[in-house]
């Protein structure tokens, strides 16, 4: 089998990154902006692994592995808060929650 | 004695005041009493097998203790280390040994039961205050002795206001505290000069100041140079405050707030000879300044005098005590001042005998009578308390050096030699002046006064006719209060309290065998303290015109004479008839002289118009007033304000809320870095 280069690898994970991260600024519903924070984030995990085969080393492998953990975390405890949200005003949409301004 | 034995004589007090402190109010009066007296007599056992050794050692042996290096910085090394030379040693007996007697003699003292939920802070500081005690006489540097010094001022100003919830006692504790840091800072600047005069070479350590300076006095400034007079000045301006001397000396009466015991320990057996302590150990620099030394004899013989003359009018027995003492001190500091250094200790040493008798048995008639304190509501009392009463006599008659007795020998070495000191070792007035003689006269003067108001304290309180009590109701409802149910009668004291006060009445007794003057047949004893101390005071060569000659005994039956005929007017005025001292005193004594003396010649008025009414005004006026709720407070107020107005006119156009704005501006800034490194690089 032909070996991947790092350069589409890396082009792959850019974009995905690049998709998440405009999910994430401009979709209203809470549910698809934790969605996109996963793709962000399993763009990265990408990212690590093709740098990991081209320099040979575990490490980013194992940063991958650490970082699907607090992913996992991260999601439970997001869909926690947009459940309670929910409960709150019946609604995910993220423009109804501006408690925080000064 | 194994030398390492030496950093435990500190250790035990310190040890008594944690495990004290740490029960609290668990430790009643016996327990909290019983652990403090432990420690300190543990302390005085290896105190004195030090004194034993050195005394057995051959001349100039000292032995030292080093615990670790404290603090090092460049060639400056200074350690936690003890030093015990003769000096050292006879202190730390007296420290030790008084303190332990008057921690038996607490035991018995603070009884009331009012104050039985706080006697473990009162032996707590007790103990404290002894273990900064032993490290200023004990440290082998400056700085050491400077964490004792200010040590023994803080537990001095925590006894003093032991009973805080009475205000003016808590006042004379802050007084207290006040005048002693002035002279602290005093000292301190005087410390600073020496280590700077001493550039390279500065040290901190006793043994090698003594060393450098005595090689190479040019660093000081040589001989009676300036820089070394400046120095020994602001070192002595510390003493004054410690010790109570002029101008810093209005502390000491107010002190007497504190418990009894307190009075006896702190305020006259230890911590106020620090002073006179300070100036012995460091002898080879003060004897490099005649002009040092001549004010330091001439503060001490006015301060003898002028305290004198308050002791004569104050009724409040410990009052009198309490200006005797100042007196007392200025005759110490007459002694080191004329370069009688072992004379002036001497008399630190028997002094701590009987005025620590003095206070107790004061003590001992103030708990008798249920706090009463006023000698004209005394008298007679050496009928119901025989034993306290006649220990008070063997006081009595060493502080108005009644021959034979500890005091006699003290004083009288100090009067002999300030009249035969050598004109040009105290010249500040220069060479010529007859100095020492004008010195003698007012020590001699102050001898008469101090037997005089020491005999009008003893006849009224202990004889005559008892004045308080039956007549007294509310007196008698006081006693009531306290739940002892005593009769009418004063009453001798507890055991625990008289027993201290005749091992004090034998030591006020027989003190003066420590050193016999040279024309009593004693063999080797004669002069023993002096020659045991003699290789400390050997930098400091002193000389004393006619010393070998036999003035000394017409000196002193001239003084004799007068303190006796003193004593006579005393007993004829205060006991043969009393029905004649007002018209007496109408008779012979000017208004202002009496009323002068009653008021305290209105020092405390002067000061408090002087200095202290220009202090709070200044204070009040442009510190607080305008400095303080202007200036500072402006600048707080001005910046908090500007920060107000910004945040709540600008960002609060950013601070809207929405996360994803805020995911938006993180993310920009991100990709600006990212840009910005990209660029860069």
């Amino acid at each position: 089998m032909e070996q991947v280069g790092l350069y589409p690898v890396l082009v792959t994970s850019a974009v995905i990154f690049t998709l998440g991260a405009v999910g994430v600024l401009t979709r209203r519903n809470a549910l698809i902006v934790l969605m996109s924070i996963e793709l962000m984030l399993n763009a990265v995990n990408l990212a690590f692994v093709g740098f990991s085969r081209h320099h040979g080393l575990p490490d980013g492998q194992v940063f991958a592995v650490f970082v699907m953990a607090v992913a996992a975390a991260e999601a439970a405890v997001g869909l926690a808060l947009v459940l309670l949200l929910f409960r709150h005003k019946a609604s995910v949409d993220l423009d109804h929650f501006t408690m925080l301004k000064g | 004695m194994n030398p390492a034995l030496l950093s435990l004589v500190p250790a035990f007090p310190l040890l008594g005041a944690i495990t004290i402190a740490l029960l609290n109010r668990k430790a009643s009066r016996l327990v909290a009493g019983g652990i403090a007296t432990a420690m300190v007599s543990l302390s005085a056992v290896f105190s004195f097998w030090t004194l034993a050794t050195l005394a057995s050692a051959e001349e100039g042996a000292t032995l030292s203790a080093r615990l670790y290096e404290w603090i090092s910085i460049g060639n400056v090394h200074v350690d936690i280390a003890f030093l015990a030379d003769p000096l050292t040693a006879t202190m730390m007996c007296v420290v030790t040994g008084v303190g332990a007697l008057i921690h038996v003699y607490s035991i018995g003292y603070m009884d009331d039961p009012a104050d039985a939920q706080s006697t473990w802070r009162f032996f707590a500081y007790l103990n404290l205050f002894i273990f900064a005690m032993l490290l200023l006489i004990m440290g082998d540097n400056f700085l050491l002795m400077f964490v004792g010094w200010e040590g023994v001022g803080m537990c001095s100003y925590l006894l003093i206001g032991f009973w805080y919830k009475n205000t003016d006692f808590a006042k004379a504790g802050k007084k207290a505290f006040i005048a002693n840091r002035v002279g602290d800072f005093s000292f301190l600047i005087g410390l600073f000069m020496l280590f700077w005069a001493l550039g390279d070479q500065a040290t901190l350590r006793f043994a090698d100041l003594q060393q450098v300076i005595v090689a190479d006095p040019g660093l000081v400034g040589g001989h009676g140079g300036a820089l070394v007079t400046a120095v020994c000045l602001l070192l002595f301006g510390g003493a004054t405050g410690k010790s109570a001397q002029i101008p810093l000396f209005v502390w000491l009466p107010d002190a007497m707030a504190g418990p009894t015991p307190v009075s006896a320990l702190i305020h006259a057996a230890t911590m106020v000879t620090s002073g006179i302590y300070m100036i012995c150990r460091l002898s080879f620099l003060f004897a490099l300044s005649p002009v040092a030394m001549g004010v330091i004899a001439t503060i001490g013989a006015l301060t003898a005098f002028f305290a004198a003359t308050i002791a004569v009018t104050q009724t409040d027995i410990k009052k009198v005590l309490a200006y005797s003492t100042v007196s007392q001190l200025g005759y110490m500091f007459l002694g080191v001042g004329v370069g009688a250094f072992s004379a002036g200790f001497f008399h630190v040493i028997t002094h701590a005998f009987f005025k620590a008798l003095l206070f107790l048995g004061a003590g001992a008639v103030i708990h008798a009578l249920h706090h009463e304190q006023d000698m004209r509501k005394m008298g007679g009392l050496l009928k119901y308390m025989k034993i306290t009463g006649g220990m008070y006599m063997l006081a009595w008659l060493a502080i108005i050096g009644f021959p034979g007795f500890s005091g006699f020998f003290s004083k009288d070495e100090i009067l002999w030699l300030t009249f035969s000191a050598n004109p040009a070792q105290i010249a500040l007035f220069g060479p010529d002046f007859p100095l020492p003689k004008i010195l003698w006269m007012i020590g001699a003067i102050t001898a008469v006064l101090t037997a005089f108001y020491m005999s009008r304290l003893v006849f009224m309180s202990f004889f005559g006719e008892y004045r308080g009590g039956d007549a007294d109701a509310h007196g008698h409802a006081a006693h009531d209060d306290h739940g002892h149910g005593h009769g009418h009668k004063p009453h001798e004291v507890s055991p625990l309290m008289w027993l201290p006060l005749v091992v004090l009445g034998l030591l006020s007794l027989g003190g003066g065998l420590l050193n016999l003057p040279h024309w009593v047949p004693a063999g080797n004893m004669t002069g023993w303290l002096h020659h045991f101390l003699e290789p400390v005071f050997a930098n400091a060569p002193m000389h004393f015109d006619g010393a070998e000659e036999s003035l000394e005994i017409p000196i002193m039956l001239c003084t004799l004479g007068m303190v006796f005929a003193s004593v006579a007017i005393s007993w004829y005025l205060y006991l043969r008839r009393p029905q004649d001292l007002a018209s007496a005193k109408e008779e012979l004594v000017p208004d202002f002289v009496y009323l002068g003396s009653l008021n305290k010649w209105y020092i405390d008025e002067l000061y408090q118009a002087a200095i202290i009414g220009p202090i709070l005004v200044g204070s009040r006026q442009v510190l607080w007033a305008i400095v303080d709720a202007q200036l500072i407070d402006g600048m707080v107020n001005g910046v908090a304000g500007l920060l107000r107005r910004i945040s709540s006119g600008y960002s609060r156009v950013v601070q809207n809320g929405h996360v994803q704005f805020y995911a938006l501006v993180l993310a920009a800034g991100a990709a600006v870095m990212v840009l910005a490194f990209a660029v860069g690089s």
